[in-house]
């Protein structure tokens, strides 16, 4: 790719100063278990939501952090304990970089200074109630930040 | 070459910073099911006196249920009717009662409906017992009592 | 017909592969808009049992009592072999000074022996929508 010098300049000053960018690929989407007591991504009829990192930082390398998996939005009346359990599973350079691990305590893993580095990030949310689920539609967040 | 003063340029132009958190978005839907089954269909079977037709009567059999429950679900069992009975019995004296035991207890015998809540269940069994009383008898033949079991 | 106990071990087979559709009825909740004056709605009406068994699908009023003018159910009567789920399709009409309507829909055995009828019955609720949006 040929860009000439002030081109590519004005380009890097017109762009938002930020370690990365983070697109989502395939949202994810939870299917209740055949037991009724949990509704999860992992699930029969769930899928894991696949996130594409980009554009991370040239300086040094950019630690990700994934924290705070909740349920955001529940049908009204749904009011039972939860507890979650998410896993998370992220590779780079071709799957010579990986992390992978539960996402219990924020975890959190860094990646190298790499021209051009895309890091594939799998998502899985879990959410378990020992009283089940009404009908309805429940959404989970979870936070994915670079620094 | 001009490489060099162009990356220098770079540099004191974007002030790296943590990128403003981004949420993902997982979404589900739950539909509630409600699944209920006759497993054993109840018989009744007259006492030694002669007055009650009743499935907890000598070899009668109560009628077990299955129910299976995801969400949050409604039983409701209405009042015990005597459905059919054979030509030569006259109905008007008796009393058609029930009770259940198992997933929901009602061990005192009602003529009126039963209504309970369910939740999350697994497969679970309701025992009904139906019987049908007549201080002045019953005369041979088929007699039918039956009560509507509800899942809404 | 006799139903005998290991229909329970087939039972407890069936719903834990089923995640998807119910056995009995499903959806036993549903709502939405019409731009029309009759509102339809999808359901899975399955056969828990162990045998082929024929199954009335009734549309009712909301608490489950009488018959439902005015609305209709494209197969009335029908026989599934066991663990299998057919979708039905119910409609009803709206009064337009009303503008919402509730009905309820009941799915019961044909014919079933025994002191107990059970039944699945769900909620239905069908609006409206203003006509330009």
């Amino acid at each position: 790719m040929q860009l000439g010098p002030l081109a590519l300049l004005a380009a890097l000053a017109a762009a938002p100063a930020q370690a990365c960018t983070i697109g989502v690929s395939t949202p994810g989407i939870l299917a209740l278990s055949g037991d009724g007591h949990t509704l999860s991504s992992a699930n029969s009829g769930g899928i894991a939501s696949i996130l594409a990192i980009s554009d991370l930082s040239l300086l040094g390398s950019t630690t990700i952090t994934i924290s705070d998996t909740r349920l955001d939005v529940t049908p009204p009346g749904f009011a039972a304990p939860v507890s979650y359990g998410a896993t998370y599973s992220a590779d780079w350079l071709l799957g010579v970089g990986h992390a992978s691990g539960s996402l219990a305590g924020s975890p959190s893993f860094t990646v190298p200074a790499v021209l051009n580095l895309v890091v594939t990030l799998t998502l899985h949310n879990t959410v378990t109630s020992a009283t089940g689920f009404r009908q309805g539609n429940y959404t989970t967040k979870t936070t994915v930040t670079c620094s | 070459m001009r490489r060099p003063v162009l990356a220098l340029a770079v540099l004191t132009l974007c002030a790296p910073a943590a990128a403003a958190p981004l949420d993902v978005t997982f979404t589900g839907l739950v539909v509630d099911t409600c699944t209920i089954a006759v497993a054993t269909p109840g018989i009744m079977m007259l006492s030694s006196d002669g007055t009650i037709l009743g499935s907890d009567q000598g070899l009668g059999v109560p009628a077990t249920v299955t129910v299976l429950s995801i969400g949050s679900n409604n039983i409701a069992l209405s009042a015990p009717v005597l459905e059919s009975h054979p030509a030569g019995y006259t109905p008007g004296g008796e009393t058609v009662e029930m009770n259940t035991t198992g997933l929901a207890s009602n061990p005192v015998f009602t003529s009126l409906g039963i209504d309970f809540d369910i939740g999350l269940l697994s497969l679970s069994n309701l025992f009904v017992n139906m019987q049908v009383s007549d201080p002045a008898g019953f005369v041979q033949g088929t007699y039918t009592a039956k009560t509507v079991l509800t899942c809404s | 017909m006799q139903l005998n106990l290991p229909l329970l071990a087939a039972l407890a087979l069936l719903t834990a592969t089923s995640a998807a559709h119910a056995q009995s009825l499903s959806p036993m909740r549903n709502d939405g808009e019409t731009p029309s004056m009759v509102k339809g709605f999808k359901l899975y009406v399955g056969n828990p049992y162990k045998g082929r068994m024929t199954f009335e699908v009734i549309p009712m009023d909301p608490k489950f009592e009488v018959a439902a003018a005015d609305a209709a159910v494209n197969f009335p009567e029908i026989t599934l072999a066991p663990g299998t789920t057919r979708q039905v399709i119910v409609t009803f009409r709206i009064d337009p000074q009303l503008k919402e309507r509730t009905i309820g829909v009941c799915v019961q055995p044909k014919d079933i022996e025994g002191t107990v009828m059970p039944r699945v019955c769900g909620t239905y609720t069908g609006r409206l929508s203003r006509p330009g949006g």
